[in-house]
């Protein structure tokens, strides 16, 4: 297991680095080669002071990004987590019904959400709460000033809400077709030839079979949340890192844009590697 | 006696037709696929449509709430909102298409560079280098690539076509193993035909079919991320809903409706589009293919 755990650990880091490299190629290809600048990604420095970081958490030294990052961690933490809570109940159930015809209508309306610009809604959101609650309409408009910050919750649930919706509508697609791909195998047919009844067949046989290749989908939604979430904080004026990198893209600050893509890169490799540890203990790889 | 013997051009009469009634179902969906973009693409005026003549607040605006004359309202200069969604989602679409189009084309001709490899590993250079990009939100790569280059419409055909065969590159080569293991194509070896006979007769042709599926499912997605990066201003001097919205945020108390139909609109539009792509790869069976940007 500790030798499984090291190797993929060490895989990680190396994808890491390819994903710096990456980085580097496709700051220096669109400033250096595409925008013709005359300044050059090897060329910028971490000691200088971080402007972009100033105006969003006050402060112009690297500790300044330790709040934003907690933000942002909280909203893609809460949008994965209904995703994954949402995404496999509804897609099991999808799958379930799956001898109706009608089964497909679970889909839609989760379909129809995932067409809304996440960046619209959440000004929709913003206007309602400004002119029907009279309420600060966007996440910058701080008005706690004593006592518990509950602000802070319900600013990082609208931002979370639309990246929820679109993990969502691609958690329960993922989780629904592969339960249809197992369930049109020939040993399920034999099943049903043998007298198991469908609830039988479907969690005591499908859904156990299919355990470590269903958690293998638990992940599949972080880049998904992760890139959706540089729109919405920019619309809801939510200080994370999403509005920390379009700051640092306005102004071509090079360390900025580095070190937002791999924090996003590292998240989504944690998680890979927590995912892929919990399957290889399930003996499921 | 009759000669009941039909002749040529009837028998392939009768088999066009037989062949359109198995496949009524596509075609059906293709033609509402193509009326959409129509009605999108018909929208047109004579004004100046620039953002940078539309979208600022003059001393004396001239908008216009939503009404019976304009559905939508009007910008500060008098424009049909209406009018400006359709020609903007044409636009957004239009690049969507183009993207998606070369894109597919891109990964196809990757996939074919190792595809006549008999090698078993022959796919595994392209799989592991598609792994290292579901490490990076492809939205990341478009934001960099744009922001530095001032958001032009080759670079972001150019880098969106390249995000797209990065990542359906690996899908690809999975559809390609897998015809290898139909029964029709096992039994086409044992006859004794090449490989390259198989490949280009029989794998290529299912894969291709699916890719159909594929190209309509993107189109949805890609148009939502453009709306995006123009929301943030990376978009250039191109008109979309994204540039648009934003322009409303900006003026939501004077005119609100500014930063509520455009966005209505592309919601519409991209359920239509959405729901249409998800039939089409239903119907030509395409199975799951990530949704990554």
């Amino acid at each position: 297991m500790i030798r499984f755990f090291g190797q993929r650990l060490f895989v990680l880091l190396v994808r890491l680095v390819l994903v710096a490299i990456l980085l580097v190629i496709a700051m220096e290809l669109g400033y250096g080669v595409l925008g013709n600048s005359d300044f050059h990604v090897w060329e910028a420095g971490f000691a200088d002071p971080v402007i972009p970081l100033l105006e969003l958490s006050g402060s112009s030294t690297w500790d300044g990004i330790i709040p934003l990052m907690k933000k942002s961690m909280l909203v893609a933490g809460l949008a994965w987590g209904a995703t994954v809570l949402v995404g496999y109940s509804w897609g099991i159930l999808a799958a379930r019904l799956r001898r109706f015809k009608g089964h497909y209508l679970l889909l839609v309306p989760w379909l129809v959400m995932a067409s809304v610009p996440g960046f619209w809604w959440v000004i929709q959101v913003a206007i309602f709460s400004y002119f029907e609650w009279e309420r600060p309409g966007f996440a910058n408009e701080i008005v706690v000033e004593s006592g518990p910050d509950l602000m802070q919750w319900w600013n990082a649930v609208v931002v979370a809400l639309p990246l929820s919706v679109l993990g969502v509508s691609v958690q329960m697609r993922n989780v629904s077709e592969r339960i249809h791909e197992e369930a049109g195998l020939p040993f399920v047919r034999g099943l049903h030839r043998a007298g198991y009844s469908e609830g039988e067949i479907f969690y005591k046989n499908i859904l156990r079979r299919l355990k470590g290749a269903l958690i293998k989908h638990s992940d599949d939604t972080l880049p998904l949340i992760l890139g959706g979430l540089i729109f919405v904080e920019v619309a809801f004026r939510f200080e994370g890192m999403g509005s920390f990198l379009i700051r640092s893209l306005q102004s071509s600050y090079f360390p900025g844009i580095f070190v937002t893509g791999l924090w996003m890169a590292g998240i989504i490799g944690l998680a890979a590697l927590i995912r892929e540890t919990i399957v290889h203990s399930m003996g499921d790889d | 006696m009759k000669n009941r013997k039909q002749s040529k051009a009837t028998r392939h009469s009768l088999v066009l037709i037989a062949r359109a009634w198995e496949t009524r179902w596509v075609i059906l969906l293709a033609l509402t696929y193509l009326g959409s973009f129509a009605w999108l693409f018909t929208a047109g005026t004579s004004e100046d449509i620039r953002p940078s003549e539309i979208l600022v607040t003059p001393a004396d605006p001239e908008w216009k709430g939503p009404g019976q004359d304009h559905w939508f309202g009007t910008t500060s200069t008098g424009l049909d909102l209406f009018n400006l969604c359709r020609i903007s989602m044409a636009q957004t679409i239009a690049l969507a298409a183009l993207a998606s189009g070369l894109g597919l084309g891109l990964a196809f001709l990757a996939v074919m560079l190792f595809a006549f490899d008999p090698g078993e590993k022959r796919f595994s250079l392209m799989k592991s280098f598609g792994r290292i990009g579901k490490l990076i939100p492809c939205a990341l790569i478009l934001l960099i690539i744009l922001a530095g280059s001032g958001g032009g419409i080759a670079a972001l055909v150019a880098t969106t076509a390249l995000l797209v065969a990065w990542h359906i590159g690996p899908t690809l080569a999975v559809w390609f193993e897998d015809s290898e293991n139909r029964p029709d194509v096992v039994s086409a070896y044992v006859v004794g035909l090449s490989r390259s006979e198989i490949v280009t007769n029989r794998v290529v042709p299912s894969t291709l079919r699916k890719m159909v599926g594929v190209f309509a499912c993107l189109i949805p997605q890609i148009a939502l991320l453009e709306m995006g990066l123009s929301y943030l201003g990376f978009g250039s001097e191109r008109l979309s809903i994204g540039g648009l919205v934003a322009y409303g945020q900006e003026v939501i108390i004077e005119a609100p409706w500014l930063a509520i139909y455009p966005g209505v609109f592309a919601t519409i539009v991209l359920i239509v589009m959405g729901v249409l792509g998800w039939l089409a790869s239903r119907l030509l069976k395409t199975g799951r293919v990530g949704r990554f940007l």
